[in-house]
Formats: structure tokens, C-alpha cells, sequence
């Protein structure tokens, strides 16, 4: 397997990244067709044979079953510390609480603490906002992500799917706070 | 976008590099419980259907006179462009994984990467607003 640094960080990720929205109790969230925890297994522990270190998932992806198969099959098969994992948070789970979903300080604050309860683990390596939020200030939610950061709850932050002029305003952002920079763009755009 | 992550060194992880499969298979040549289901795949890609095609008849081409997948050809070309970091790939079936890993020893020539863009249009943005 070759690695290389994510951006100009100093993290080493694998060149194949698993993706895992397709593990997920398919009862749960918007896709029928992902394979149950006893199907998702064996992948995830061939990605770990082939040397893969690096696994995105999202607080949304089956409502929250992603993260739970993905964690706990990485405690199980392997290090946690050895891995990076990838996570997002924007999408509401319930759709009855208007603070559900969105980039609030509020919401940003709840939902990494429940995406490491599933995950079983102390810390996610890369944190991404999965949309923006146009109606939550950008400073309120870059500050929040900031705190995350500075809590210990991740490593790095990333963005996906954006318009490339809303993603420029995330690295002024950078220059200013002398922070934790965003570190990974998930989406193609042009 | 690209020119921006590559500027500022930002890593760039793109998801669906294989279009939801459409570029691991020849043209419409098997439906999977995915292609059924996955709504939000037809959104992304049901515009650009006849530009797409062409582009998926010459991966198939050059995977055919190479004797491998055409998953390893496509995720060949996108692993060759900087400022790529990682496709994301998804893996429902054994072969999936493999093929992933083994587009890294998959060094595509100027000429077949030639071949394969010569058919892209500009795709209007999809999967978000």
C-alpha cells in the first residue's frame, strides 16, 4: 500500500480510502441496499489486510449504523490508534427536533459527541462538515469546529461538497485563527 | 476547485469515483440492487448520460487491451491527477477492494489518458446546491 500525507498535514493516509455508507442496517436512514454488520465485516477486515488505514463514514449514513459497524469492527480487527477515520456531521438524524442537522455550535457539539459514542473510540482524525449550513454563520460554526479540535475530539477537519468560493472562505479562516486548518476537500465541484 | 486544493494544500478524497459502478462495467450491461435503489446516484449522474457513455465505452476499450478491470483503469486515471489524496471507493463485492488496491500498480501513458478525456463535457454540479 502506498501513503501520503493528507494535504499539507503531517497525516499519512492510505491511497484508498474505504468508503462506508455502504454499511449500514438497511432499516435504517435512505439506503436499502447497503449490506448489514455481518455482511460489512469481512470488508472492512480485508481493507485492513490490504493495508488500507484510512475509512470515512458520516454521523447520517443509516442513521448512525455506519459508524456503529465501522467501530466496532476496527476494535475488533485492529488498533484504533493505527487507523484514521473519517467522519461528517450536517445531516439531520431526527427530523423532529429543529436543532437536529445543520453547522450550529449547538448541533456541531452534540453530534461529535454521539458520532464517538458509535464509534466506540475517544477521537475521529477527520472531522467534516458534509454540507454547508447557509443558515448558520460561518464564524459560529468554524469556532465550534475549532473547539472540537481544541477538545481533543478530532485531529482535523475537512469540507465536502461545496461551490470552490464558499470553501475559500474556510482558509481565511485558517490564516486568521493560526488553528487547526481545514485539511481535506471531499468533493470535485467543477 | 482542483487548482485551489492544489494552491492551498488541501487533500482531496473525491467520493463516487466510480460513478456508482457506471465506470466499472460496460454501458448499461448489468442492473445491481444499487442501480435500482440508490436515488440519490440517478440524481447525480442522469444528465450527462450520452457524454458519459462514450467515456465509459473508452475505459472499457483500454481495460479490454490492457487485460484488466475497468474499475482499475478509472481509479488508475483519477489516482494519476494531482492534487488527489484518496478516492473513496465502496465495497460490496470481494472483487471491489482488490481492484482498488491494484490500480495503484496501474500506470496509465499520455495517450490512453488522452483517450480518456477526450470525450468529457463539463458536468453541471451535482448532490449538492
Amino acid at each position: 500500500m502506498d501513503f501520503v500525507n493528507l494535504g499539507r498535514t503531517g497525516l499519512k493516509v492510505s491511497r484508498i480510502c474505504l468508503g462506508c455508507m455502504s454499511y449500514g442496517d438497511p432499516n435504517r436512514g435512505m439506503h436499502s441496499w447497503t449490506l448489514d454488520e455481518a455482511a460489512s465485516r469481512p470488508f472492512i477486515q480485508r481493507a485492513l489486510e490490504l493495508g488500507i488505514n484510512f475509512f470515512d463514514t458520516a454521523n447520517m449514513y443509516s442513521l448512525g449504523s455506519s459508524e456503529e459497524i465501522v467501530g466496532r469492527a476496527i476494535r475488533d480487527f485492529t488498533k484504533r490508534d493505527e487507523i484514521v477515520i473519517a467522519t461528517k456531521v450536517f445531516f439531520p438524524l431526527n427530523p423532529n427536533d429543529p436543532n437536529s442537522g445543520g453547522l450550529s455550535r449547538k448541533a456541531i457539539l452534540r453530534e461529535i459527541d454521539a458520532s464517538l459514542k458509535r464509534l466506540g473510540t475517544d477521537y475521529v482524525d477527520l472531522y467534516q462538515i458534509h454540507r454547508l449550513d447557509p443558515n448558520t454563520p460561518i464564524e459560529e460554526t468554524l469556532e465550534a469546529l475549532h473547539d472540537v479540535v481544541k477538545a481533543g475530539k478530532a485531529r482535523y477537519l475537512g469540507a465536502s461538497s461545496m461551490h470552490a468560493w464558499q470553501f475559500t472562505r474556510r482558509s481565511i479562516w485558517r490564516t486568521c485563527m493560526a488553528g487547526r486548518g481545514l485539511s481535506a476537500c471531499s468533493r470535485i465541484t467543477t | 476547485m482542483l487548482p485551489l486544493c492544489a494552491a492551498e494544500g488541501v487533500g482531496v478524497i473525491p467520493w463516487s469515483p466510480l460513478a456508482r459502478g457506471r465506470l466499472a462495467r460496460p454501458w448499461q450491461s448489468a442492473t445491481t440492487t444499487r442501480t435500482e435503489n440508490d436515488q440519490f446516484g440517478k440524481g447525480l449522474y442522469g444528465a450527462t448520460e450520452e457524454a458519459d457513455r462514450r467515456i465509459v465505452d473508452r475505459v472499457s476499450e483500454i481495460a479490454q487491451s490492457r487485460g484488466v478491470p475497468m474499475a482499475q483503469v478509472a481509479l488508475a486515471w483519477m489516482l494519476s491527477k494531482r492534487p488527489i489524496t484518496a478516492p473513496i471507493i465502496g465495497a460490496t463485492k470481494p472483487q471491489h477492494l482488490d481492484d482498488a488496491v491494484k490500480a495503484l500498480d496501474v500506470k496509465l501513458t499520455a495517450e490512453e489518458i488522452e483517450k480518456l478525456e477526450e470525450f468529457y463535457v463539463p458536468h453541471a454540479i451535482a448532490g449538492f446546491k
